[in-house]
């Protein structure tokens, strides 16, 4: 009760099948605002509606 | 470092503007129709490039295909895969792999997402498995 949950995300298991590491699930998230803002800043040039 | 791919990122780009021709949304470009794939890297992957692919015994390289499909997001609930049955790689390399991060592409090697595990590098010993877990890798965009 109380304690963090954690969800399996991968295991190393020796040959006699015993888990000798784990770790969390791995999430692969994209915030896709931040990405857009992120790639216009990578922008080079002067943007046409300044030019 | 986690997110998509600069191959998906031109194709959802490409088919979600006005780039066909006289103003008409740009063709969709699929993936490859067979089994998509994780791949295993013993360095990161960028959006550019997918890291360097773990070698020896025990893995093949391009990755190993997925054998079921996962259940479709819907309403933004993003996926998880593997879908029923753990993807499992055992060492007979002869020395230990260090897994970094993993690339999803489809069965001819076009990059879709990656990401880094949790907990990477992942040192396997010669002679050990490595596995992802059913619903291991979770996938969104918000």
């Amino acid at each position: 009760m109380g304690e963090k949950e954690i969800q399996l995300g991968w295991q190393i298991t020796d040959p006699e099948g015993n888990v000798v590491d784990s770790g969390e699930v791995t999430v692969v998230e994209i915030d896709v605002l931040e990405e857009i803002t992120q790639r216009l800043a990578e922008t080079k040039g002067v943007p046409q509606w300044q030019a | 470092m986690a997110g998509m791919s600069n191959t998906l990122i031109d194709k959802i780009v490409n088919a979600t503007t006005p780039t066909g021709a006289a103003g008409i949304p740009g063709t969709y470009t699929a993936y490859s129709a067979s089994a998509m794939k994780v791949r295993l890297n013993s360095t990161a992957s960028s959006a550019a490039s997918a890291g360097t692919e773990i070698t020896g015994t025990g893995y093949t390289a391009g990755g190993t295909a997925l054998a079921n499909a996962i259940t479709a997001s819907s309403g933004g609930t993003g996926v998880t895969l593997p879908a029923t049955t753990a993807l499992s790689w055992t060492n007979t390399s002869g020395g230990a792999w260090s897994i970094v991060s993993f690339d999803l592409t489809d069965n001819a090697g076009a990059r879709a997402w990656f990401g880094n595990f949790n907990g990477q590098p992942i040192s396997v010993a010669n002679g050990n498995t490595f596995q992802i877990a059913v619903a291991g890798i979770s996938i969104n965009a918000a």
